[in-house]
């Protein structure tokens, strides 16, 4: 239960882990912004690794597609990582495009929640919000660790409607600023093969 | 059930308002947007360099192409988020099917250059969903991914 109307997150400690830096430096303005006491970054899966040894971390804020270990991966590892420290830490997966090779990877990797890129404050914050109130037991057994995938808690936060939100926020420009020809010449170059 | 250290943290009184933190955060996103700019730079030239390749990295590009999907919504540029996603897809199918598509390819990394140079926010208007549909043609030419 959040009390006092919000997330107080002074003394919390956030990893994130991102191949980009400049998503890395978006991500670590909005974590400031909601007041997180200490933000590391990682720039690939192995440093990553090494923060979370070194901790103590409260959160992984992990993309996918992060390299040497990719996201699933590390998470994967973080969970089965028997005796360490970090092996039960939240995790949050960011996803900026998801293959269908990786959609059960994801499933079953053991990660607390995933947030579809891009990263809006609102989404960002309710997905926080949602994991310090997640009250799943930690499973563990041979095929899978993490939080229970079974255990109903209610609605998560509602991606969808979020993302449309967003689009509707944007909506202003409605004027079309590409000319027919234009369209035909990137389209026509392509279809003619 | 033991809460995570960071649910105990998080959850303690005297927290900031939710409507607050996430208005404090989008008006430090709008402060970035100049940056963002230079970034999509960046990104999408790499991707008209690799599209152009005689033959294209399709990993690469969908390497870069995830990046850009993931960075324009969150400044308004929907559309350059929307068919950076539809790259992502055109990579992803091609990289199943072992092929390369470089027209496809191309006409994506210069749909892209078009919008970003004249900063188009939001879904657009009737030229650019044409431009969508089109884009979205020259991917279903591929036969989707399938769950393994």
């Amino acid at each position: 239960m959040i009390r006092s109307g919000g997330l107080r997150l002074d003394g919390v400690t956030v990893l994130l882990a991102d191949g980009s830096k400049f998503t890395r430096k978006l991500v670590a303005q909005m974590l400031a912004e909601f007041g997180v006491g200490t933000i590391l970054e990682a720039e690939d899966g192995e440093t990553a690794l090494d923060a979370l040894k070194r901790g103590p971390v409260d959160l992984l804020i992990c993309d996918t597609l992060v390299e040497n270990p990719d996201g699933i991966t590390l998470t994967r590892m973080i969970r089965h990582d028997n005796g360490a420290t970090y092996r039960s830490i939240p995790v949050l997966l960011l996803a900026g495009h998801t293959r269908q090779a990786d959609v059960i990877r994801m499933r079953d990797c053991g990660a607390s929640l995933i947030l579809a890129k891009p990263v809006a404050p609102k989404a960002l914050y309710d997905r926080l919000a949602w994991i310090a109130r997640d009250p799943r037991p930690f499973v563990d057994s041979a095929i899978y660790a993490g939080p229970d995938r079974r255990h109903n808690v209610g609605e998560p936060p509602n991606g969808v409607a979020r993302r449309q939100m967003d689009r509707e926020r944007f909506a202003d420009q409605t004027k079309s600023s590409v000319s027919h020809d234009e369209i035909m010449a990137i389209l026509r170059q392509a279809d003619s093969l | 059930m033991r809460k995570s250290r960071f649910a105990a943290l998080a959850t303690r009184d005297g927290g900031r308002k939710r409507s607050d933190a996430v208005q404090a955060a989008e008006s430090q996103l709008a402060t970035m947007e100049g940056d963002y700019i230079a970034e999509a730079d960046r990104l999408i030239a790499q991707l008209n360099v690799l599209s152009g390749a005689a033959q294209p990295d399709v990993e690469a590009i969908y390497r870069v192409a995830a990046t850009l999907r993931g960075l324009g919504g969150a400044f308004g540029y929907v559309l350059v988020s929307d068919i950076a996603g539809s790259l992502c897809d055109l990579a992803e199918r091609l990289g199943a099917a072992g092929q390369v598509d470089p027209p496809a390819l191309l006409a994506h990394a210069q749909s892209l250059s078009l919008l970003h140079h004249r900063r188009v926010k939001g879904t657009g208007g009737d030229g650019e969903a044409q431009l969508c549909e089109g884009l979205a043609r020259l991917v279903a030419r591929w036969p989707a991914a399938t769950l393994p």
